[in-house]
C-alpha cells in the first residue's frame, strides 16, 4: 500500500531536528518494544516478512505517531535547511537529500544517535516497510554509534556516510530501496585501509556499477561460496590494493591510475560495458 | 653512521624507537575533542632519499578509520609540524609515515607508530614501560562488538580490549566487581589459548603471563606443573580445565593494594554480592 505522500505526489520541507533525550528514549524503547513483538510473534524461528506485519500492530502505529507528531520530543538543528520530504526511490536520494540539508555542519558534528535515529523515525513508512523488508535488527533504525560496524547498518546513517564521503560515486553503494540494507557498503565498510579513500568510490563505481541499470553488477561485492577466488571482483581488488599498498601510495593516485595498474583479471570489470 | 634497514622492494625503514638514530617522533596531547598532534623529522643521509621526495603522515587505528595523510613537506625541506585531529581513539591511535618518490613509488616507510603523549594531568595515557608491570594492558575501542575482548597474538602481549565511550575502562579501574567480572573471564580465556593454541608454543610472552598469573598466588612458577590442554586421545584433559580455572581463582584471591589499600578482590567482591539487595519486581 502506497503511503499518502506516495499517493499525494507530495513533498514537505521541514527543518532537521535532533531527538532530546526524553523523545530518543522513547523511540528506542518503541523499537525495541516492536522488536520483541516480531520476535515473540516468530516464536524464536527466523523472522518471516509476515512475522513483521503481523508484529506492527495498532498499538506500535499509534505509539509511533505520538512520537512523531509532537515538537516535545526534538529540537531543530539550528543551521538546517530545508529537508525535502518525499518518497525516495532510493537510498542515494534519500541520503542526498538529507546531507544537502545539514550541509552546514561537518560530518563529525553530526554523527549523534538522536539525530540519525529522528530521521529514521521521520523517514520509518520508506525505511520499515512490513511484507517487504527482511529482518528487523534494531540497529537499521536505532544506531548504536559507539558501535563501529553496525552504526553503518542504519539506514539512515549509513547511506549518508557514504553519500557524504563519495558524493555521485556513492551510488554503488546506496542505489537500493531505502529499505533494503546494501552489500555492496557493507562489504566496503569493512575494509579499514580503503574506507576513507575518497577516490574508491570511483573505482569501485568504474569497475562494478551498471551504469544502464544503476544498481552495483551482480555478484561483485563478495565471493560465492563455490568460488571464493572468484577473478576480478571486490574482494581480488581489496587484495590487491593491499598488496600495491605496501609500495605505492594510492592516497596521492587517482582513480585511473588505480584502475590502470590492476592486473588482467580485472579486464572485463575495466571495460565497463555498461558505461 | 645509522643502521639502514631495507626490504627487497627497496623502501627503506624509518627509525622510529627512541634513542639517538631516532628518525622520527610524534606526539600527542588531547584538547578537548580534538588531538594535537605534534611531529618531528630528521632523515639520515644514508638512505639517499632524492630532496624532492615527499613525506606523509597518517594517523590511523588498527582495523578502523585512516585519517587522509598530512604532508610533512619533502625530504629537503621537513622539520616539525603541528595538526590537529578529531574523531579518533586516543587510546588506539597509530601512525605511519610513507616517503614518496615522483610516481607515487613508496622509498621509504614507518608503521605502527605510537606515538608518545604530552604530560598533561589526567589524559595522560599510559605508556608501555608503566604497564609493563601490570598483568594485562588495558585498551578502549570500538572495533570490538562485545563489551570487552581480549587480544593476542604471537610474541605480543595480550591485551584486554573494552569497548570506547562507555566509560568501562575507568569502571574496570575502580569498581570490584567490573574488575572480578571480567578478570575471571579474560584470564579463563587467556590461559586456555596459550595451554591449547600451537601458534603460541614458542611464544615468550606466554611464559611472561603465566609466571605472572601463578607468582600473583603466592607460589614459585618454577614449582607448578601446568597439565597438557590435550591427553593422549586428544581430549580436552579435565585437569587442565580445573588447572585454569584453580589459579584464576587464586590469582583473584590474594591480597593487591588497591586505592591505597591491600584488598581481596574475591573477599570484597563477594561482600558486594551478599550486600546487594533487589526487589522482588526485579527478578525478571
Amino acid at each position: 500500500m502506497k503511503n499518502i505522500a506516495e499517493k499525494k505526489g507530495l513533498t514537505k520541507k521541514m527543518k532537521i531536528r535532533k531527538f532530546n533525550s526524553e523523545g530518543h528514549n522513547k523511540w528506542v524503547e518503541l523499537y525495541n518494544e516492536l522488536f520483541v513483538e516480531i520476535k515473540r510473534i516468530s516464536k524464536g524461528s527466523k523472522i518471516s516478512p509476515e512475522d513483521i506485519k503481523k508484529g506492527y500492530n495498532k498499538h506500535f502505529k499509534e505509539k509511533y505517531e505520538l512520537i512523531k507528531n509532537s515538537n516535545d520530543f526534538s529540537e531543530e538543528l539550528s543551521n538546517s535547511k530545508d529537508f525535502k520530504v518525499k518518497n525516495f526511490d532510493n537510498s542515494y536520494e534519500l541520503a542526498k537529500s538529507i546531507n544537502i540539508a545539514l550541509s552546514e555542519y561537518n560530518f563529525y558534528e553530526i554523527d549523534r544517535s538522536e539525530i540519525w535515529d529522528w530521521i529514521a523515525m521521520i523517514l520509518f513508512d520508506q525505511i520499515f516497510v512490513p511484507g517487504k523488508i527482511r529482518g528487523a535488527s534494531p540497529y537499521r533504525y536505532v544506531v548504536n554509534i559507539n558501535d563501529f560496524f553496525t552504526s553503518f547498518r542504519h539506514l539512515i546513517r549509513g547511506p549518508c556516510w557514504a553519500e557524504n564521503q563519495f558524493k555521485e560515486n556513492s551510488k554503488i553503494f546506496t542505489h537500493t530501496k531505502p529499505y533494503q540494507q546494501n552489500d555492496w557498503l557493507e562489504q566496503f565498510i569493512k575494509v579499514s585501509f580503503l574506507r576513507e579513500m575518497k577516490v574508491m568510490g570511483q573505482v569501485c563505481s568504474e569497475l562494478y556499477f551498471d551504469y544502464k541499470k544503476n544498481e552495483a553488477i551482480q555478484g561483485t561485492s563478495k565471493a560465492p561460496g563455490n568460488d571464493p577466488d572468484k577473478p576480478g571482483i571486490f574482494p581480488r581488488l581489496r587484495n590487491k590494493l593491499s598488496q600495491f599498498n605496501k609500495v605505492k601510495y594510492l592516497w596521492g593516485m587517482s582513480a585511473e591510475e588505480i584502475i590502470k595498474m590492476l592486473p588482467k583479471e580485472f579486464n572485463n570489470y575495466k571495460k565497463n560495458i555498461t558505461k | 653512521m645509522t643502521q639502514v634497514v631495507s626490504n627487497r622492494t627497496g623502501r627503506e625503514k624509518i627509525i622510529t624507537a627512541e634513542g639517538e638514530n631516532t628518525e622520527f617522533s610524534v606526539e600527542v596531547k588531547k584538547q578537548k575533542n580534538l588531538l594535537r598532534v605534534r611531529s618531528s623529522i630528521k632523515l639520515s643521509k644514508d638512505h639517499n632519499f632524492k630532496d624532492y621526495y615527499k613525506i606523509f603522515l597518517q594517523a590511523y587505528e588498527s582495523g578502523g578509520i585512516a585519517k587522509e595523510p598530512w604532508s610533512l613537506g619533502t625530504v629537503g625541506d621537513t622539520g616539525e609540524f603541528e595538526f590537529s585531529i578529531d574523531n579518533i581513539s586516543y587510546d588506539t591511535l597509530l601512525f605511519r609515515l610513507k616517503i614518496i618518490d615522483s610516481s607515487n613509488f613508496v622509498k621509504g616507510y614507518a608503521e605502527e607508530i605510537r606515538p608518545n603523549v604530552e604530560s598533561s594531568g589526567k589524559d595522560k595515557r599510559s605508556n608501555d614501560s608503566e604497564i609493563s608491570n601490570t598483568l594485562l594492558p588495558i585498551r578502549e575501542t570500538d572495533k570490538i562488538s562485545l563489551p570487552f575482548a581480549v587480544e593476542m597474538s604471537p610474541d605480543s602481549k595480550p591485551i584486554l580490549l573494552v569497548k570506547s565511550k562507555l566509560n568501562l575502562k575507568e569502571q574496570f579501574k575502580h569498581d570490584i566487581k567490573t574488575k572480578v567480572f571480567i578478570y575471571t573471564s579474560v584470564i579463563k580465556q587467556i590461559l586456555t589459548i596459550y595451554l591449547s593454541d600451537n601458534n603460541f608454543k614458542n611464544c615468550y610472552e606466554k611464559k611472561r603471563f603465566i609466571n605472572k598469573v601463578i607468582s600473583n598466588t603466592g607460589t614459585d612458577p618454577d614449582l607448578v606443573e601446568i597439565p597438557n590442554y590435550f591427553d593422549e586421545n586428544n581430549n580436552i584433559n579435565q585437569e587442565a580445565l580445573d588447572w585454569i580455572d584453580n589459579i584464576t581463582s587464586e590469582c583473584l584471591n590474594n591480597p593487591v593494594e588497591f586505592k591505597g589499600k591491600k584488598i581481596n578482590y574475591i573477599t570484597v567482591f563477594e561482600k558486594y554480592c551478599r550486600e546487594e539487595r533487589f526487589d522482588e519486581e526485579d527478578e525478571d
